[in-house]
C-alpha cells in the first residue's frame, strides 16, 4: 500500500466505518506521516498466515473530542516519542512470553485501521488484509474473533497518561472493554489496547478476509465514480452488493443515556428511488446499529447502515450529523462470516441488542428484513456487483 | 428533593462511589447540583467529550441556570468514548 493508495483506502474507511471508527482525516495525518518517514505497510492475506503464527490485534479506544482538542499533528508527532499502542504491544509480547508475527485490526475504520498499519511498519511485521467485522463497532467484545472462540484477553492496556493495566481473564466478554473505558477514563481520555491474541490457524477460521483490500477498492469505486460525473453513493452500493433505501436530510437527533452509555436516535426525512416519501429512524453508538424504515425493522448489527453524503458519497461520521444535514442511506449485508457468529451464543451476546439500547431486538438477516418491510421487489434502489462485505 | 447521580466512563474516581443521591432545594436549577459536586469531578465535567443527561435526555451544559431538577430525577455524567 502506496501513497497514491492513501485518498482511496480512507474513503473505503470512512464509509465502511459505519459512522464511527475513527475519522479518517486522523488516518490521513499517520499514514502521512509514515510514508513520510519510509515507513512501508506489508499487507498479507490470510491465507499466507502460518498455522503457527502468533497474531494480535488492537487499537485505540477513548474520546474522539479528547483527541481532536489535543490536535491531530500534535499528537501523532507525539506519538514518535511514545507511542501507546506500541507499548501495549510490548506488554502483550511480555505476557505472552513470544513476540507476536503478525498484527490483524479489529475493525474497519479512519483511526484504528491506519494505527494498526502504523505500529506494524514500526515494528517491521505484516498486517493480515482482513478484520473482525467489515466495519466499525462500539465495543471490544464485538467481533468474530470472540464468536470463534478467540479470547479478548489477556489485555494490555496503555492509557495517555502512563497508567498501564493488563485484563487478564474474564468469564464476562463485556469486561475488558468495560474496565478499558473507566481505566482511559481517569488516564487522560485515550489509551491503547493490544488484544485476541490468536495462531495462523485459528486467524484463518474467524477472520472477515480481505477487508483492506475491499475499503480501497471501495473508496476507488467511490472516487471514480465522482470523477466521471456518476452517483457516487450508487456506485458504493453497486459495489458493495448493499442497497440504498433513501436519500434524505436529518430531521432531528435525541440523544439518551441507557444504562450508562449514550445512544443516539437519528431520524432521517427524505424519498427513495420511486420518489415515496420515507422516514428513517437509525439508532447511533458511535456507529449505526439498527435501523428502521417507516417504523419497520430493516438493519441490525452486524449488516451495515452506511450514511453518505449523497452529493460526493464521502462517509458520514456520526458526530456530523445534525438537523438539516443531507443523507443518502445504503444498507450493506455483512459477510457470511459475521452471520455464522451471530449463530454463536458468543456472538449473539456480544452483539446483543440490549448493547444499543434495544433488548427487543434480535438479529435477522438484512434480505429478510428488507423483504418484510418493503415486500418482493421492494427492496429499494439495488445495489448488486460484488458479494457481501 | 432527591435527585440521583451517576457518574460513568472513569469521572469521578472509584466506580463503587456512584451512584449518590443529593438533597436540593424544590426547583434547583441543574447548575446548583453541579456545584455540590466534588473536585476534580467538577472541572472533569468541562472536558469536551463529557455528556450530562438528565433522566435519559442529553442536557447542554449552558442550559444549567435555567434547567430547574424534580425530586426522584437522575443525573447521569458520561465520559463518551470510541473506539475498543
Amino acid at each position: 500500500m502506496g501513497r497514491a493508495d492513501l485518498e482511496p483506502f480512507l474513503e473505503g474507511l470512512a464509509v465502511f466505518g459505519t459512522g464511527g471508527g475513527g475519522n479518517p482525516g486522523w488516518g490521513r495525518v499517520i499514514m502521512e506521516n509514515d510514508l513520510a518517514r519510509g515507513r512501508t505497510y506489508e499487507l498479507v492475506p490470510p491465507e499466507e498466515v502460518p498455522d503457527e503464527a502468533t497474531v494480535v490485534s488492537g487499537g485505540y479506544m477513548g474520546s474522539v473530542k479528547v483527541l481532536d482538542a489535543m490536535g491531530v499533528e500534535q499528537v501523532v508527532e507525539g506519538w514518535e516519542t511514545r507511542f501507546e499502542l506500541e507499548e501495549a504491544f510490548k506488554l502483550m509480547t511480555q505476557v505472552l512470553g513470544r513476540r507476536p508475527d503478525y498484527l490483524v485490526p479489529f475493525e474497519l475504520g479512519g483511526l484504528n485501521t491506519p494505527v494498526i498499519l502504523s505500529l506494524a511498519a514500526r515494528l517491521g511485521l505484516p498486517v493480515v488484509d482482513g478484520d473482525a467485522l467489515g466495519r466499525a463497532a462500539p465495543e471490544t467484545q464485538m467481533t468474530t474473533f470472540l464468536a470463534y472462540g478467540v479470547a479478548l484477553e489477556p489485555m494490555p492496556l496503555v492509557d495517555r497518561a502512563g497508567h498501564a493495566v493488563v485484563v487478564w481473564a474474564s468469564p464476562d466478554p463485556t469486561y475488558a472493554d468495560e474496565l478499558g473505558r473507566w481505566a482511559i477514563g481517569r488516564g487522560g481520555g485515550t489509551g491503547a489496547n493490544n488484544h485476541y491474541a490468536m495462531s495462523g490457524r485459528k486467524l484463518k477460521e474467524c477472520v472477515v478476509p480481505g477487508t483492506l483490500s475491499l475499503a480501497l477498492d471501495a473508496g476507488r469505486a467511490i472516487i471514480e465514480a465522482r470523477r466521471r460525473g456518476q452517483d457516487p453513493v450508487s456506485a458504493f452500493a453497486a459495489f458493495a452488493g448493499g442497497t440504498v433505501l433513501m436519500r434524505g436530510r436529518v430531521r432531528a437527533l435525541v440523544g439518551q443515556d441507557d444504562a450508562g452509555h449514550y445512544l443516539t436516535t437519528v431520524t432521517i426525512d427524505g424519498e427513495d428511488h420511486a420518489g415515496t416519501a420515507r422516514c428513517m429512524k437509525v439508532v447511533i453508538k458511535n456507529e449505526t446499529m439498527a435501523a428502521w424504515l417507516d417504523d419497520r425493522l430493516v438493519t441490525v448489527l452486524p449488516d451495515l447502515v452506511c450514511l453518505l453524503d449523497p452529493s460526493t458519497g464521502r462517509g458520514l461520521m456520526s458526530v456530523e450529523l445534525e438537523p438539516g444535514v443531507p443523507v443518502a442511506v445504503v444498507v450493506v449485508p455483512c459477510h457470511p462470516r459475521l452471520r455464522q457468529a451471530m449463530q454463536t451464543e458468543a456472538g449473539s451476546r456480544a452483539f446483543a441488542g440490549g448493547r444499543y439500547g434495544h433488548p427487543e431486538v434480535t438479529y435477522v438477516p438484512l434480505e429478510e428484513l428488507l423483504q418484510r418491510a418493503l415486500g418482493p421487489g421492494g427492496s429499494g434502489e439495488p445495489g448488486g456487483g460484488r458479494a457481501s462485505v | 428533593m432527591k435527585v440521583t447521580v451517576r457518574a460513568v466512563g472513569g469521572l469521578g474516581g472509584a466506580a463503587w462511589r456512584w451512584p449518590r443521591t443529593f438533597d436540593l432545594p424544590d426547583g434547583a436549577p441543574l447548575a446548583c447540583l453541579l456545584l455540590r459536586l466534588d473536585e476534580p469531578l467538577r472541572a472533569e465535567l468541562a472536558q469536551p467529550n463529557v455528556i450530562i443527561v438528565v433522566n435519559g435526555r442529553r442536557v447542554d451544559l449552558r442550559t444549567q441556570d435555567h434547567l430547574l431538577l424534580a425530586d426522584g430525577d437522575t443525573v447521569a455524567l458520561v465520559a463518551a468514548s470510541a473506539g475498543g
